[in-house]
């Protein structure tokens, strides 16, 4: 089973994410970007979906150092935001995300076809 | 779980996202974001009440964080106008941010309403799991 890690520090998001994936995938969860960059680092996911406004450390931090990192260079990961500003979509790419979904998550199939896209593409490199 | 008729006809709660969290977590998922919503429901009426603190950090947390938590339990009217105060806190447009601030909190009261409804109803209702068994 492929392994997904969750990076939101809402609750709500977070218990919703899990309920979508579960059965799918193994998730795990972090609920702020420094011990989620380091969980990240110990034990590398399949994919990672990623709030970008979390308290400390953003998601565009935490994705940053993770680009870093040889390892973890081309790790599949999906920006999520409640912000669905224009020019938003481009701005997560450009700035390495694989893909960006808007909360609230209104439709599942949307968050786990993101999600087998990202995983077709670490596959296929 | 049948949807009680007031979810069915409600103007603060989206029937169809309720209908499809049962669906993906039955009544058990549905109660437990309804739980997380009303347990953070009295310091988001709170600090919306007041516009020093509205205008606050933590008043810009508490407009961000109703985006998604409204929105994943079909309160579509409140997630959208708690993203427009978010915007407008960010912006420190004071009389757009005292023009909202009304609008918010009786959706959100309007929210807490039904979703305090909704919880009842729920109480005892059989999962999909349990009923198969």
């Amino acid at each position: 089973m492929k392994k997904i890690a969750i990076v939101e520090d809402n609750p709500d998001n977070r218990l919703l994410m899990e309920a979508i994936l579960e059965g799918h995938f193994e998730i795990t969860q972090y609920e702020e970007g420094t011990s989620a960059l380091q969980g990240i680092k110990d034990a590398p996911p399949d994919l990672v979906l990623m709030d970008i406004s979390l308290p400390g450390m953003n998601g565009e931090e935490v994705l940053g150092h993770l680009r870093q990192d040889p390892a973890l260079r081309d790790l599949p990961v999906i920006a999520l935001t409640a912000h669905a500003m224009r020019g938003d979509r481009e701005r997560f790419l450009e700035a390495g995300f694989d893909d960006y979904l808007t909360k609230p998550i209104v439709d599942e199939t949307i968050l786990l076809e993101s999600i087998e896209r990202g995983l077709a593409t670490a596959v296929s490199g | 779980m049948p949807l009680p008729s007031f979810v069915i006809h409600s103007d603060v709660l989206d029937r169809q996202t309720v209908e499809r969290l049962t669906r993906i977590g039955g009544a058990h998922l549905l109660e437990q974001l309804i739980d997380l919503f009303l347990a953070k429901a009295p310091h988001n009426l709170e600090t919306l009440k007041d516009v020093d603190s509205l205008a606050s950090t933590e008043g810009k947390l508490v407009a961000h964080s109703l985006v998604s938590t409204a929105g994943n339990l079909g309160a579509s009217r409140l997630s959208q106008l708690a993203l427009d105060l978010e915007a407008e806190l960010a912006g420190a447009d004071m009389h757009q941010i005292q023009l909202l601030q009304p609008q918010v909190l009786d959706e959100l009261e309007r929210a807490i309403g039904e979703l305090t409804r909704l919880r009842a109803h729920t109480k005892g209702a059989p999962d999909e799991e349990d009923r198969d068994r």
